[in-house]
């Protein structure tokens, strides 16, 4: 998967508020629970999405120190994130629902 | 130690090394002259134990690894280093520099302890700086504030350089120094062209870019002593090279130099939080 589209980028964005929403995460755990999820993503892709979100005060911040000694921030979401998480679901399922439409209609083109 | 932090230490010698060179030979020109007192002397000796002490200085404030840099082995400091100076290096505030060193410290020390490679969890470090930078504020903005920096060295030289010329003879009266034209245009270039060009390219693989400053200097040098030698004659070839400005003419401008320092720092401020808001 190609992580650089502006496309992916924007579904990451949706797909790691949603985490955040579920529970509270830090950068590294965010990024494994992706790969988990099948992104094939890294830190690279993950930080700068997170201090995105951030910078948009969707993320609120507890910095706790980690078990390896530097200051680890662990994210949850804000008020404005959880309605942008909701605005992402619906914007989401709608084009889901327009690509599966144009896709069905490609393969029922095919048959004829 | 890695290759880059050895170039930083040997740049900061090689600059303190020419500095030394140049005071010395110019004592030696004094004392032929028989032209010395007491005043240069330590002028000159103050010169001589700061370009000492620069060394010790660069070492501890651009070498030394921090307590938690240590845990990162060198595949990952290698990386972490290109990050750190770039961050450092960018005109994000000091807050949220301190925040991104942090959080990469973190993220490259976990994804070590769990066996990744540097490789696979930065990519190229210089994109990933980027992308991070790119989080703040729109590419080409942030580049502004550095003009807004460029006029505060300036500044800084300004007052700096007219205040040691004055030690140097302290009989003559502040207001009536004069700086050379080849001089003023030398930190006009350092101040808006070399410091910036510097931060840029010392945030990238070719670690060699630390010795710009010093070649610079160098090459600068020896090419006004090239245009001395042969194009003196020509009449602005010898004003620009010897010619003098008054560039603190009365205490007004003087004033005006010093308030309008914390004023520049204060735009600044100002100018940066209106660009970090503006991201989409």
């Amino acid at each position: 998967m190609n992580n650089d589209t502006q496309i992916v980028k924007g579904i990451l964005e949706g797909c790691i508020l949603k985490i955040v929403e579920d529970e509270e995460i830090y950068g590294y755990k965010a990024v494994e629970k992706l790969n988990t999820l099948g992104f094939e993503v890294n830190e690279a892709t993950v930080y700068p999405i997170l201090t995105r979100l951030q910078n948009k005060e969707y993320l609120k911040i507890d910095k706790r120190p980690s078990p390896y000694g530097p200051i680890r921030k662990y994210y949850s979401l804000s008020k404005s994130g959880k309605e942008s998480l909701q605005e992402f679901k619906a914007t989401w399922e709608r084009i889901k629902n327009i690509v599966i439409k144009v896709m069905e209609s490609d393969e029922n083109d095919k048959k004829k | 130690m890695t290759k880059r932090n050895k170039i930083v230490l040997l740049t900061s010698i090689l600059l303190a090394l020419c500095v030394i060179a140049t005071v010395t030979l110019n004592l030696k020109n004094t004392i032929r002259n028989n032209s010395i007192d007491i005043e240069s002397l330590v002028l000159i000796g103050f010169i001589i134990l700061l370009s000492v002490v620069s060394v010790p200085i660069v070492y501890f404030l651009k070498v030394r690894k921090s307590k938690f840099e240590r845990i990162l082995n060198n595949e990952y400091f290698q990386k972490y280093e290109i990050i750190r100076d770039s961050i450092m290096n960018s005109q994000l505030s000091s807050i949220n520099k301190k925040e991104i060193r942090e959080d990469v410290l973190d993220i490259l020390i976990s994804s070590q302890k769990s066996g990744k490679s540097a490789e696979n969890t930065i990519g190229n470090p210089e994109i990933f700086t980027r992308e991070i930078l790119l989080a703040f504020a729109r590419p080409g903005r942030l580049p502004v504030l550095s003009i807004v920096d460029g006029i505060i060295y300036f500044i800084c030289f300004v007052l700096g350089v007219s205040i040691f010329i004055w030690f140097e003879q302290t009989s003559i009266n502040f207001f009536k120094i004069g700086i050379d034209i080849s001089m003023i245009t030398f930190f006009f270039i350092i101040s808006f062209i070399l410091i910036p060009a510097t931060k840029k390219l010392t945030s990238t693989h070719n670690y060699w870019t630390f010795i710009l400053p010093v070649a610079f200097g160098i090459i600068f040098i020896l090419l006004f002593e090239i245009i001395r030698r042969f194009f003196y004659d020509i009449e602005i070839i010898r004003q620009f090279l010897d010619g003098t400005i008054r560039m603190i003419p009365n205490i007004i401008i003087l004033v005006l130099y010093i308030i309008l320092i914390p004023i520049l720092l204060f735009f600044k401020s100002y100018i940066r939080k209106r660009l970090l808001k503006k991201i989409d």
